[in-house]
């Protein structure tokens, strides 16, 4: 009896531990350039939520891009063929990168290196402002007033991982201005429910500012329902005083989300360059067998009219664009456009 | 560190409770045993929803065991257990994850009739809540997770060797489950609204599965000694499968214990 309960205990033990990681989890996936290739752009195949709103033909980058790889396809070239794949999706939160180098593309980001050219946040602060304070480390969320002048100024440079919730506090010393300007330049964008905060302290009213669908299976057509999404108030007594938002062809994703609950209200005027035109979210971060990541647009957001903010971006009330000869002479015509327009148009000085 | 003071702790706790049942000696049947144990997991998930690749997952596994056995000979068991570490793959150190894995375990064990007088055997019910994470490190802008309310079909087996000695074996399938896993892009409004409502978040856009949709076994098998005629030390091993859609994942884990009779 003894002998049989430690055979049946060793075999128990012994099947289980037999039982290999492939039987039990399926079989590891082969790190070589076209499994790399195909792994990825199958991800996107099934996962990519703006082919049909962009008009992409996803199976024809295929036919382009999958002969430039082969099994003897190098690293470096095969970064250059899924480089040149993605390009073609015009959409800066498309990308792929390496974790822990610099080494990183992102699709359609032509707009934003050239903003980040001709947009010196010093030249800003240096001519422009007074009583300036960044309010965290990030430098992403800070405050002043213009100089000699009673107009607030706050700097949002995305709305990822700053103290954003100082926002009230901010507010107490803003709305005693005659006016504010948000500078929402270079802003990278982060997450909308920051979004949502900080233009509900400029709103009265709900407005239907937007429908989502989200990807919800492999199929072209396999998407959820549209989700109306609000701009909600998220005070009692919000800013309703002129607001000139500035922006460039960096600022991007929930950037344009700002924009597109402010523009719905009479008191907010954009002036600047058109925006990056990249609203969808980002995926999560996806992983392939050569150790490199991407992520990619999964959303699908309209507006109430049913047209679209990817790929065209926010057009400003007021273009105007810095030179960079400009800015290396200290000369921010961005932020001078703005306060001029507050003379004209309010005769704010 | 803050882990091995606990199971320091716990050890001294023991080591002071046995001299006390030494000391005692009472002469009674105990119907209740609470447990403590302290082990080791091992296992792999691939959930393609998260990532084309299989990850390790490694670390320590901690759990805290009830049983009470009714007049009948019925038993109630209850078991609460965590485990936590990383994942990694071959293909990459920076892809390194951590996960977190909780157990809730609630069983009533009906005995039924066996002929030899030393084996109980025991059949019934089990509620399983299974919660299961995995964060990316690196950015932690990647995670996944399966939080499973499993209601289980469950058999005991339980063998008196001799005074001291014992083991037993059991095993629960699930026939039913609540399954909540990410949406199919990973992220959604309702994960970002929820994301510190612990409780809405392992109950948000679940749906009822069965067999078809959704399997998971967990297995065990567990030697007692009994050290005195309170106190016992027991070794279990268990080995635990689920698999959806997206997600497989098979777990071996071993643990040592000790159980305290009262």
């Amino acid at each position: 009896m003894k002998n049989s309960i430690i055979t049946l205990i060793a075999l128990t033990f012994l099947i289980s531990f037999s039982s290999c990681k492939e039987t039990l989890v399926g079989p590891e996936e082969i790190n070589d350039p076209e499994n790399n290739f195909e792994l990825l752009w199958n991800d996107l195949n099934n996962h990519y939520g703006l082919f049909q709103a962009r008009g992409w033909d996803w199976d024809a980058v295929y036919s382009e891009f999958r002969p430039q790889v082969n099994a003897n396809t190098t690293d470096d070239e095969l970064w250059e063929v899924l480089s040149n794949m993605i390009e073609t999706l015009d959409d800066s939160h498309t990308y792929i990168g390496i974790p822990n180098t610099e080494k990183q593309f992102v699709s359609g980001n032509a707009s934003t290196e050239e903003a980040e050219k001709i947009f010196d946040r010093q030249v800003t602060v240096d001519n422009y402002l007074e009583d300036f304070m960044d309010l965290d480390e990030t430098k992403d969320f800070s405050t002043g007033k213009v100089q000699n002048k009673d107009i607030g100024y706050i700097y949002l440079g995305g709305f990822g991982d700053s103290r954003l919730d100082m926002i009230d506090d901010v507010m107490v010393d803003m709305e005693k201005r005659a006016a504010i300007i948000i500078d929402l330049r270079n802003n990278s964008g982060g997450m909308n429910r920051h979004t949502d905060h900080i233009v509900g302290k400029f709103i009265n009213d709900e407005r239907w500012y937007a429908s989502v669908k989200d990807k919800i299976g492999p199929g072209p057509n396999e998407f959820s329902d549209p989700v109306k999404k609000f701009s909600k108030p998220s005070t009692e007594t919000p800013y309703l005083k002129p607001v000139v938002v500035l922006t460039d062809g960096a600022s991007v994703s929930a950037a344009e989300d700002f924009l597109l609950q402010a523009k719905l209200f009479n008191h907010f005027t954009q002036i600047g360059d058109v925006t990056c035109g990249d609203l969808s979210d980002t995926s999560m971060t996806r992983f392939l067998p050569n150790g490199w990541i991407f992520g990619f647009s999964t959303r699908e957001y309209r507006l109430p009219d049913g047209s679209l903010i990817d790929g065209i971006g926010h057009h400003p009330d007021v273009f105007v664009k810095n030179k960079i000869e400009d800015v290396e002479n200290g000369i921010d015509e961005v932020m001078e456009t703005a306060i001029q327009y507050l003379f004209d148009q309010y005769g704010i000085q | 560190m803050k882990n091995n003071i606990i199971i320091l702790a716990f050890l001294s706790f023991c080591f002071c409770c046995t001299l006390s049942a030494q000391q005692t000696t009472p002469i009674r049947t105990s119907k209740s045993t609470l447990g403590l144990s302290a082990g080791y997991n091992y296992g792999w998930f691939k959930d393609t929803n998260y990532s084309p690749l299989i990850y390790t997952s490694k670390g320590r596994l901690f759990a805290l065991t009830y049983e009470h056995e009714g007049k009948k000979g019925n038993l109630f068991q209850a078991q609460l257990s965590y485990s936590g570490g990383e994942d990694t793959t071959p293909f990459s150190d920076s892809f390194m994850a951590d996960f977190w894995q909780g157990d809730i375990e609630l069983a009533w064990l009906k005995k039924l009739n066996v002929a030899n007088p030393k084996t109980d055997l025991y059949l019934g019910g089990q509620y399983h809540f299974d919660l299961n994470m995995n964060i990316f490190i690196d950015t932690d802008y990647a995670f996944t997770f399966l939080f499973a309310h499993r209601f289980e079909l469950k058999t005991k087996l339980n063998h008196q060797i001799n005074q001291k000695n014992s083991f037993h074996l059991s095993a629960a399938i699930p026939v039913a489950s609540y399954v909540v896993r990410p949406p199919y892009t990973g992220y959604d409004d309702d994960l970002d609204a929820n994301q510190d409502k612990y409780l809405k978040l392992v109950s948000t856009n679940g749906d009822w599965r069965t067999f078809n949709k959704y399997f998971a076994i967990k297995f065990n098998a567990g030697y007692n000694y009994q050290l005195t005629e309170r106190i016992g030390t027991s070794i279990n091993y268990d080995f635990n499968f689920q698999k959806e859609s997206q997600f497989k994942q098979a777990q071996h884990q071993v643990k040592l214990g000790l159980n305290y009779k009262f």
